[in-house]
């Protein structure tokens, strides 16, 4: 045994030692699975993360602490676009951030306002306001005069449309007074600067879910505070016409206008860009763009990994939009939408309208199954020259089944076993997680890992590995409530379709998504009302968000000493 | 005013040893003049390895016939007498398919599995960074050729510590508004700057009063967000001011053509090369920081005439074993032309002591093929910050001996920071026994 190996060995121990116990998904994930950037791993659903919950009265389950939340770039992005004419996102170079503690980019336990961060805002966000400054008119008619009524009138409706509520008398006297005090510098420059305070104003990069006192230790979030945060969490973008004047009328009070307005949102892909986002990101869609592969693979390129993080997300539209948008369909759907090229790619023989546009083809014989058979996920869960059984078991293990396993010790080699003779890579990552030192964690992931070896590593079909044909029987133990065997990728899809832990999973998920923070122990409470409803909505996705908004834990907060602001 | 005008300031004073009654504001002005300058570093990675068969004698540096450079860097030929060679070094974390992660500048182990990893350390340029930033306004300059992967660690190398990334700036046009336009554009004049400074303080101080309103509804947890908002606003707002001074004393360089960045990893990407080079150069010579990364890493490099079948461009393709010697020469001295160049516009723009006063630290993230390439780093230092190195040398350690920390920790010493050590303390690294002075 050379020293290397010998290091490894003992690095594998601490491995072992840290999976043979039972997993446990209600305890100590550290939220820190969901620092992988474009990785497979990544976004585990462990049970963990600082999010502060606090105490309620006695019988009801806890309530979450308010927070505030900075909106993410694209968030901001969109309130842009939607407060000044003729903006691009695509003008804007906003400091982008990676997945946090609750697995989304949306993580608002973060502290993401670095010098750094703040230098490439502030550039930014001024870039824009000297820009709308130049035409005036289109912000507000009057505005060409520099007259101060003009100005008080503008600063009442673009604060508020920024702030997202109504704008404060305090608030409002403070910005004409700003502006008063730069008009001896131009017109335009007095109102490039006005603009610069309130695109970089707390009030437009944060929101807050504080809520007022409506009984004895509950806040309730204020109708503005609700549009928002239905809006960015379904939409990604700020409250429309429809959900501001129901906030300035008081009728979101009231929960069923707060779900018809959600499920008005979530009726089209157009307004629903939050819920697309979440599986994007869970599925990691992106991720593929940036993928390498060695030339063994040959027709990879570039634009086939385009292509496929296209065909996911036309996927998930066709889903969603066009079917009944269930988890059961996430997991199994006999179908996917590519285009002309990417069909060709895969071999896949149904018709599709040309080499460009989008279709939706049915998978034929191929075993392929929902999501999970897609490009996207199987070339990101692979390694650049062959497949990763591991990262691909692993995958499901935490995102499907959030079940947290430990990180590989950090001295561990992350490079599967080379060719031997002729084994398949099945057999060469059996023979080595043999090890009584490895077998711990591995029998939890290369199981499930090889279910997915019908397809090689940049997502096509695939009979045989090394001349041999294709073992690609699979089995779930140790877990919570998902054991079974089953073959291939199908017989994987299918087997989770029917868990109920799957379902309590994603439902966790949404729920770490729309809190924007992981869940901890003081959660399992509103959870398991979620699940609930999860399992009598049979599993259906967009349903599953309409309930998330119906939860106590979206609109209900413990009430603070402090105050609205 | 910076080192290099005060030197100019003084050269057209003519002053000399007539100068008798000048001499009380002589002596102030010759002491600031002759102070040791803060030293400078500009870290520049190249991507990929070696092809296979590349790393062989013949290619690279020896000693055979005094110091022979070798085909692959006949560009740093006539620097050669500045600039010390050395190889092979070792880094035994991370070992990944290509490279060793973040561990390859940190020399800390990684924490995750090798997608997924997050740095479990500072980098030696942030390090280094820190302790020479002087009087710059910018800690340093982070500036890329190749798209970041949410910050994937072949396209990073920096980082502050644990988990806290430096992203790479990889467009030109934003690099250059950031470094010398932006917020406050010095290209209206001086007058023009002071004045954009106080109206950026104005907007500084108003968002200070919005802030300092809204925390009072909040409990402490959510206070930390708006405190860090807070004084990283009052940081940016004295940065900023720095960076008015720092740019009066010298003058704005060219903005990069608007038409030269296309986002994506297959756009052409050489005169993104060419367009960081000049605002790394500038950014140095005019102050703005002491620091510059580089990420020089893979492209695509239309001179590079391999087929790009199979994925990514040509130099890919090389690492793969394609194309001839020829091909693969042209791509290596591509590199080490770009680190000539690179010296050469600070001699334009400071003279040979900014360029002497910069040290130029190379080496790839890849220490030896392309693929598990950890036990062979080479690394290169042009320069010659305060004399303390001993140039025009090739140091060859065997291979296993010595691992990059211990170049981390050379590259400190030739800077003037002293650094009790640098890495994981089981590397024990330490300086390299003949590269000083």
């Amino acid at each position: 045994m050379t020293a290397e190996s010998k290091f490894i060995m003992v690095s594998f121990v601490a491995f072992f030692a840290a999976c043979t116990g039972s997993i446990d998904t209600a305890g100590t994930a550290d939220g820190d699975h969901g620092s992988g950037q474009g990785g497979s791993q990544g976004g585990g659903q462990g049970t963990g993360g600082s999010g502060s919950v606090g105490d309620v009265p006695a019988g009801a389950c806890s309530l979450p602490s308010g927070s505030i939340r900075q909106l993410t770039p694209s968030q901001i992005e969109a309130s842009l676009t939607k407060l000044v004419p003729n903006i691009s996102a695509a003008e804007l170079d906003l400091p982008r951030y990676g997945r946090g503690g609750n697995g989304f980019t949306n993580d608002s336990e973060r502290k993401l306002l670095s010098l750094d961060d703040v230098q490439r805002l502030y550039t930014s966000l001024s870039k824009v306001a000297d820009k709308a400054a130049q035409s005036p008119a289109a912000l507000a008619g009057c505005l060409t005069t520099a007259d101060e009524t003009c100005v008080r009138g503008f600063v009442t409706t673009f604060a508020t449309r920024a702030f997202r509520r109504p704008v404060t008398n305090e608030e409002r006297d403070e910005l004409v007074a700003f502006w008063k005090s730069s008009k001896a510098a131009d017109p335009a420059t007095a109102l490039a600067l006005l603009l610069r305070r309130v695109f970089m104003a707390p009030q437009f990069l944060f929101r807050t879910e504080l809520g007022k006192a409506s009984s004895a230790g509950v806040a309730e979030l204020t109708p503005h505070e609700k549009a928002s945060a239905l809006a960015f969490t379904i939409s990604n973008a700020p409250p429309d016409d429809e959900l501001i004047a129901d906030a300035n009328s008081g009728a979101l009070s009231d929960p069923s206008r707060l779900a018809s307005h959600a499920e008005r949102l979530l009726s089209k892909p157009e307004t629903a860009t939050g819920l697309l986002n979440m599986f994007e990101e869970l599925f990691r869609v992106d991720g593929v763009v940036n993928v390498s592969k060695d030339d063994i693979f040959k027709g990879w390129s570039p634009a086939i990994a385009a292509d496929m993080a296209s065909e996911a997300r036309a996927f998930l539209k066709e889903l969603l939009w066009q079917d009944n948008g269930t988890i059961e369909g996430l997991l199994t759907a006999p179908y996917t939408v590519v285009n002309g090229r990417l069909a060709s790619f895969y071999g896949l023989t149904g018709k599709t309208e040309s080499d460009t546009k989008f279709t939706r083809v049915s998978v034929g014989d191929q075993p392929r199954a929902g999501i999970l058979g897609q490009g996207a996920l199987l070339s990101l869960l692979s390694h650049a020259n062959q497949n990763d059984i591991v990262k691909r078991g692993r995958f499901v293990r935490e995102l499907l089944l959030c079940e947290a396993l430990p990180d590989p010790p950090a001295s561990v080699k992350a490079i599967p076993p080379p060719p031997q003779g002729d084994l398949t890579l099945r057999q060469r990552i059996e023979q080595h997680s043999k090890d009584p030192s490895c077998l711990g964690c591995h029998r939890l992931m290369d199981p499930i890992g090889a279910a997915f070896e019908q397809f090689d590593a940049v997502g096509r079909f695939r009979d045989k590995d090394e001349g041999k044909p294709i073992d690609a029987r699979g089995e779930i133990v140790d877990s919570k409530a998902s054991d079974g065997s089953f073959t291939g990728l199908k017989g994987l899809g299918q087997h989770l379709a029917k868990s109920a832990q799957v379902r309590a999973c994603l439902a966790r998920a949404t729920f770490r998504y729309t809190l924007g923070r992981a869940d901890v122990t003081e959660d399992a409470c509103q959870l398991s009302e979620l699940d609930a409803s999860v399992e009598r909505s049979g599993g259906n996705l967009k349903k599953l968000f309409v309930q998330m908004i119906a939860n106590p834990s979206f609109s209900k907060r413990v009430a603070s000493k402090g105050e609205q602001p | 005013m910076n080192a290099i005008a005060r030197r100019r300031f003084i050269s057209s004073l003519g002053l000399g040893v007539g100068s008798y009654f000048f001499q009380p504001l002589c002596n102030r002005i010759m002491a600031e003049a002759f102070a040791a300058p803060t030293p400078k570093l500009l870290m520049y990675i190249t991507g990929g390895g070696f092809s296979p068969g590349d790393d062989e004698p013949g290619y690279w540096p020896s000693n055979q016939s005094g110091l022979d450079l070798g085909p692959a860097m006949t560009a740093l030929a006539p620097l050669k007498s500045k600039a010390v060679f050395m190889e092979s070094f070792f880094n035994p974390l991370n070992k990944h398919l290509h490279g060793n992660g973040y561990s390859t500048t940190t020399m800390v182990a990684d924490t995750g599995a090798e997608e997924a990893s997050q740095p479990a350390g500072v980098s030696f340029d942030r390090q280094i960074a820190k302790t020479i930033k002087g009087t710059a306004p910018l800690t340093s300059l982070n500036l890329g050729t190749m798209e970041a992967d949410n910050n994937d660690p072949q396209h990073t190398f920096s980082a502050d510590g644990p988990k806290a990334l430096v992203p790479p700036m990889v467009n030109p046009i934003k690099a250059f508004e950031a470094v010398f336009g932006g917020a406050t554009n010095v290209s209206q004049g001086d007058d023009g700057a002071a004045k954009r400074l106080l109206q950026d303080k104005s907007v500084f101080d108003g968002l200070v009063k919005d802030i300092e309103r809204m925390n009072k509804a909040l409990a402490a947890s959510e206070k930390a967000k708006l405190d860090q908002y807070v004084s990283s606003v009052r940081a940016l707002e004295t940065q900023l001011g720095e960076v008015v001074k720092a740019r009066a004393s010298c003058g704005s360089p060219m903005a990069p053509s608007a038409s030269i960045y296309a986002q994506g990893r297959k756009s052409p990407k050489l005169p993104v090369y060419k367009a960081m080079m000049g605002i790394a150069a500038n950014a140095l010579a005019c102050g703005l920081t002491n620091t510059v990364s580089f990420l020089a890493s893979e492209g695509d490099l239309d001179f590079m005439p391999l087929d790009a079948g199979g994925g990514f461009c040509g130099t890919h393709q090389m690492w793969h074993g394609k194309g001839s010697r020829a091909d693969h020469l042209r791509y290596y001295n591509f590199q080490y032309s770009n680190i000539a160049a690179l010296r050469q516009a600070l001699v334009d723009l400071g003279g040979e002591a900014l360029a002497d006063n910069t040290l130029i630290l190379n080496f790839c993230q890849t220490g030896g093929p392309h693929h598990n390439g950890q036990d062979r780093y080479f690394a290169l230092f042009l320069g010659n910050p305060g004399g303390r190195l001993a140039t025009g040398k090739y140091i060859q350690s065997p291979v296993g001996k010595r691992s990059m920390a211990d170049v981390f920790m050379t590259a400190g010493a030739a800077l003037g920071v002293a650094m009790p050590s640098f890495g994981s303390a089981e590397l024990k690294a330490s300086v390299i026994p003949g590269v000083l002075a």
